[in-house]
């Protein structure tokens, strides 16, 4: 899809650097169909937030906090340097706190953005292996890049609103994903729903697929 | 500028609180005012100090320094201050993070983990705050307490609590959306 740059000005409602409002009425969903009997494992695969802590402190959960960005960014500098793919032994020293669970909800906000597609590929599937079937990703990715961006930091503000704000981080480049692109790089995921945000912004639901069994003969 | 007036009124309020206190001592009636007990200062670990082993009391403790080891303060606040770098699990009350942290936390009371602090482990208490720009990586337990000891009215709420409040887990009380 080609967008003029006017166009991708007008998506953008606030300047690079300050605060930015963002809708996210996807992960609204997810806590809408919250089953308040169970008791959910959340992985936030972005730094900690005092707001965070709060939302999920109104349920019954295991709270997950990795902050995983600069050190994933690190290995695939490392990887690409060795003209490497990434693997899940290496992915497992840099999430080691997802190590011993499976998780129902993985918060991965601007995080995909910024991994090249090798390293995608591995990181999708220790995720995958991190959650049970129908477990979902809640993800941004920005369509509109161009080059590179600040990863931002977001905090929850309700339900159906975030706040995203870029704290002094440096730019990182961007991969720009289209669906089919994700779709094929995060095969054992499917996109539940997708929106496109007025900021440029594509807000994913993606979903942990069942394992496929052997046949029985 | 000092005030001599008020240095003196000062001297003449302590003598006569000390003086109550010596009278009091020994007999049952002691005066209100020589009840009054001054505020225990917690005791402090400095900031050139180093430790190894397990730390236990019943009373606050304030950490500037370094700790390798546990720390079990049952009934009693714990606080990690900005200098303090702690290797340790602990146990306490209240748990106040300012510093460098490694390990796991306890809090039956509350966990705060300030602006400054750092902290890499897990959380289990029924009430936990986070400060904005407070680093943290580990689990959280909301709502440790068993299922069936949560209130029959606990449902779900799409709001999240008010700005600033602490995260109460085990104290909220929601109406199913």
């Amino acid at each position: 899809m080609v967008v003029s740059a006017r166009e991708r000005e007008q998506r953008r409602s606030v300047a690079p650097g300050e605060d930015q409002q963002v809708s996210c009425a996807l992960f609204s969903d997810i806590c809408r169909a919250w089953d308040l009997e169970h008791r959910y494992r959340i992985l936030d695969l972005g730094p900690a937030s005092g707001a965070t802590v709060d939302f999920f402190s109104c349920f019954r959960c295991r709270l997950v906090i990795q902050d995983a960005l600069d050190e994933l960014l690190e290995l695939q500098r490392v990887m690409r340097e060795r003209d490497e793919a990434g693997d899940t032994t290496d992915l497992a020293r840099c999430l080691a706190a997802v190590a011993d669970d499976k998780f129902d909800v993985v918060l991965c906000w601007d995080l995909l953005n910024f991994l090249h597609p090798d390293m995608l590929v591995p990181f999708s599937q220790y995720l995958a292996a991190h959650m049970p079937a129908g477990g979902v990703v809640h993800a941004f990715i920005n369509a509109y890049a161009e080059g590179e961006f600040a990863p931002g930091r977001y905090r929850i503000e309700s339900a159906a609103q975030l706040r995203r704000s870029e704290p002094g981080q440096a730019p990182v480049e961007c991969y720009r994903y289209t669906q089919p692109r994700l779709r094929q790089l995060m095969p054992r995921f499917k996109v539940r729903r997708s929106l496109l945000l007025r900021s440029g912004m594509q807000e994913y639901l993606l979903e942990r697929q069942p394992d496929r069994r052997a046949p029985v003969l | 500028m000092l005030d001599m007036n008020q240095i003196k009124r000062n001297v003449s309020k302590w003598g006569n609180a000390q003086d109550a206190a010596d009278a009091g001592a020994g007999t049952e009636h002691v005066s209100s005012a020589a009840q009054v007990k001054p505020a225990k200062a917690p005791a402090t670990i400095g900031a050139s100090i180093r430790f190894k082993g397990d730390l236990s009391g019943e009373e606050d403790f304030v950490i500037q320094g370094r700790v390798d080891g546990t720390i079990h303060l049952k009934k009693n606040n714990l606080t990690i201050g900005v200098n303090g770098k702690v290797h340790a699990d602990i146990t306490a009350s209240t748990i106040t993070v300012e510093g460098e942290l490694r390990g796991d936390l306890l809090g039956s009371e509350k966990v705060v983990i300030r602006k400054t602090g750092n902290v890499l482990g897990n959380i289990v208490s029924p009430r936990v705050t986070l400060e904005d720009g407070a680093k943290f990586k580990g689990s959280i337990e909301m709502d440790p307490a068993p299922a069936d000891a949560a209130p029959a009215s606990r449902g779900g709420s799409l709001e999240r609590p008010a700005p600033g409040g602490e995260a109460s887990p085990g104290k909220s009380d929601l109406k199913r959306a």
